[in-house]
């Protein structure tokens, strides 16, 4: 009989959508000198399942009761929120409670005010409220600091740091770029991909072994392509995925990438492409890379009004970063294509090396094992 | 059009304001707000689990207590935030590749509630490999597979079930997956049945049970049978069902009851979907003179449309379904409400669903779009005069001639 109504329970739930959007908390601070000014604005729901509002347990949740438990109620949101500027703390405090009605109920309006010690610079603001009992809760922060900014802070992601927008556009733009650039050599993921498709750039396949190529000039028009091919494709994916337009699942995407980090190393070992269709599969394999990115770019925070601009910034981030890497690897490729231990030492066992790491991180992403240290 | 509803979103997104302005109420004692009374058994029982468990998070046995009891009560206020709870209890776990199994089963149907389908089955699968005959996995396995289209799957799992629990919950299963794979008036006999043959069963599993047997009947165009199985539901129910409610809710504005639904759903405003079918009922009654459902109407297609806007601050997709119904039949928005209906058939593919998808399409003039629930019905041989009737109007769109 429990079983029964267990089971319904559960299998009712399925068609059904949560009918009701979960936990959120708007905090909204302005940043003037050394001033900051705010207010926080915290469902009465949460407050209530943090430290209990209903002091006579009647289902209904007063004004009088909520001021019986402003103490209780300051001492949590103090507990769960931090601003420094630079190393130096803020000094935080609630001034005022009232209360905002928002669509989906009422919620405290808790006044904030705080005094940094030198006029902010850079402010860092640690959010850690309510997530140890509801991971899905999120604190969506705006801000107003020489320009309005707004970020998304969830237990993965607790922490945002927030610099003066001055400069508007193209500021945002070099930021993007820069993290688009940074991107490349921090996932070392996509590094290995792209310098593994290098690797045997300055040599061809004849009859089935590697020679060094004629002509450097023909050996950069090939790259050329496939680097060309791999940007435009990750662009668009990229895009796609930002937009939402597409959502290929994480764990998917980021095996796909383990992927194609295996099958460039074989390819290098015993060609299953030909050079010159490369570009093509170079193609494919960007679309994967580029969802891939598309996930640093979403935990990033994007700014509301200058996506394309953050987006444009970001992909040529990527490229530049792509050249960069082309642009040291590709002139030792050339300068030692006629010499055995570039092919001996470095192609062969650089590939094997890499298709084993590859092969492992595939295992891993595929079947969600963690291993430890590796990654 | 992609680009001006994603221009027209950012806009929005950018100029949303962080609610209303701030007040005092005069009266010390105005309600704030409500939440569960503490004589509630539900609440008081979760947070009598949650005490013990603050004492000894670690104990596998009171998490998984706690959890479900979450779950259970996220069911029954439709309410996400106890998801959050029950995640919560299951911290130890809920990160590990390789959970005990009691985990799994509530990860996979927590993972379900929020549309994450994929990494639910994942955890069934687990489930199932070390235990085939675990009823509640199998169970759950086979609604996820029926909301995402997958019938045969489906009915091999509601088959599984078959000697292990009672013949009405078998029949329940498999009605759903059967009825969308051609055979849905036998599917629908076999429930009746069943459900003429137990009398003993809990309150939960008959309503269950009655409910899908009004949605297959109601879908055949047999409403009278519909409509009584519906209220033999409304009256078994003890406590508020947010699924059956807004089922019923559907097939009353489906026959032209609107003023049925603003009875009916009246005092659950505080559910999105709810509160959508009740602007839907208003809207009808407005446009047939009714001045107070005018107003009603409006202020309640405000709150949803600032409902959505909150849930898509925190970059939620859930309410697909619903936000495509709201800009579809609420704002009156065919292009909005087709991108919308589009993705959600990506996420779920059941007959609401497919009716959305349809109609947007029709409102928005674009027949090609609604070509894959036109596959869906033919692949499927799905049976649905309704929904056919639709496909059709809009293949006659496409194809004047």
């Amino acid at each position: 009989m429990i079983r029964g109504l267990i089971v319904t329970a559960l299998v009712l739930a399925a068609g059904a959508a949560l009918a009701h959007k979960p936990s959120d908390s708007y905090l909204r601070l302005q940043v003037d000198g050394a001033a900051i000014e705010g207010r926080w604005d915290i469902a009465l729901r949460d407050l209530h399942a943090l430290v209990g509002l209903d002091g006579d347990g009647n289902g209904a949740i007063t004004w009088r009761e909520l001021q019986t438990r402003r103490p209780a109620v300051t001492e949590a949101a103090m507990a769960g929120l931090s601003i420094r500027a630079g190393e130096a703390g803020c000094g935080l405090r609630v001034t005022d409670m009232a209360v905002v009605d928002h669509a989906d109920g009422t919620y405290a309006a808790l006044s904030l005010a705080g005094t940094c010690p030198a006029p902010v610079r850079e402010l860092t603001l640690d959010y850690d409220f309510l997530f140890e009992l509801d991971p899905t809760h999120r604190g969506l922060v705006n801000l107003t600091f020489a320009g309005t900014r707004s970020a998304i802070l969830s237990p993965a992601q607790p922490r945002v740091v927030f610099e003066p927008d001055n400069a508007g556009a193209v500021r945002l733009f070099w930021r993007y770029l820069r993290e688009g650039a940074w991107h490349i050599w921090a996932g070392i993921d996509h590094m290995l991909f792209l310098v593994c498709l290098l690797l045997p750039a300055m040599l061809t396949r004849l009859d089935g072994v590697w020679v060094p190529v004629a002509s450097g000039r023909r050996a950069f028009i090939d790259i050329f392509k496939i680097v060309t091919a791999f940007t435009l494709a990750h662009a668009l994916s990229l895009t796609a995925a930002t937009l939402d337009w597409l959502r290929p699942p994480t764990r998917w995407v980021e095996a796909g990438v383990a992927a194609t980090i295996v099958f460039a190393a074989i390819n290098n070992l015993r060609p299953l492409v030909r050079l010159e269709r490369l570009w093509w599969v170079a193609f494919g394999f960007g679309l994967i890379h580029g969802a891939g990115y598309a996930s640093v770019l979403g935990s990033l925070g994007l700014p509301a009004g200058a996506m394309t601009v953050a987006l444009l910034g970001f992909n040529l981030g990527v490229e530049g970063g792509q050249i960069l890497v082309a642009a040291l690897v590709m002139p030792l490729a050339f300068a030692a294509r006629r010499q055995d231990w570039y092919r001996h030492g470095i192609v062969v066992p650089g590939s094997v090396i890499i298709a084993l790491l590859g092969g492992l991180w595939l295992v891993q992403r595929l079947f969600n094992l963690r291993l430890e240290g590796l990654w | 059009m992609m680009r001006i509803f994603l221009a027209g979103l950012f806009v929005l997104l950018a100029t949303s304001v962080f609610g209303g302005e701030p007040y005092r109420p005069d009266n010390p004692d105005a309600v704030l707000a409500r939440v569960t009374p503490a004589s509630d058994p539900g609440a008081a029982r979760l947070s009598q689990l949650r005490k013990s468990l603050d004492q000894s998070p670690e104990r596998l046995g009171l998490a998984v207590e706690y959890a479900r009891a979450a779950i259970e009560q996220s069911r029954a206020t439709a309410d996400p935030r106890y998801l959050g709870y029950a995640q919560s209890a299951l911290a130890p776990w809920w990160d590990r590749a390789d959970p005990p199994d009691p985990v799994r089963l509530l990860r996979a149907t927590i993972a379900q509630r929020r549309h994450e389908f994929g990494r639910a089955i994942a955890d069934l699968d687990a489930v199932l490999a070390a235990q085939p005959q675990h009823a509640q996995a199998r169970l759950t396995r086979a609604s996820l597979h029926t909301v995402q289209a997958r019938y045969e799957p489906a009915l091999l799992d509601c088959a599984a079930l078959t000697g292990q629990v009672r013949t009405l919950i078998v029949a329940a299963c498999a009605a759903p997956p059967a009825s969308l794979s051609g055979s849905a008036p036998a599917a629908l006999n076999a429930l009746e049945s069943a459900l003429a043959a137990d009398a003993s069963v809990n309150a939960g599993t008959r309503v269950w049970a009655l409910t899908i047997a009004a949605e297959i009947a109601d879908r055949l165009g047999r409403a009278d049978l519909a409509a009584e199985r519906f209220e033999q539901a409304i009256t078994a129910a003890d406590g508020d069902d947010p699924y059956l409610l807004n089922a019923y809710a559907d097939f009353l504005l489906e026959h032209g009851e609107p003023a049925a639904v603003v009875r009916l759903l009246a005092d659950h405003q505080a559910i999105d979907a709810a509160l959508l079918r009740l602007a839907m009922a208003n809207k009808r009654l407005a446009e047939s003179g009714n001045a107070q459902a005018a107003n009603r109407f409006e202020s309640q297609r405000d709150t949803l449309a600032a409902r959505f806007e909150a849930a898509q601050r925190r970059g939620d997709t859930v309410h697909r379904r619903e936000q495509a119904m709201f800009e579809l039949y609420l704002r009156e928005r065919p292009e909005r409400a087709l991108w919308l209906a589009r993705a959600n058939w990506r996420d779920q593919k059941e007959p609401l669903d497919a009716r959305i998808l349809l109609e947007a399409a029709l409102a928005a003039k674009a027949p090609a779009e609604a070509g894959p629930v036109r596959q869906w019905l033919e692949a499927h041989s799905v049976e649905a005069p309704r929904l056919r009737d639709l496909a059709g109007q809009l293949e006659a769109m496409a194809d004047p001639a």
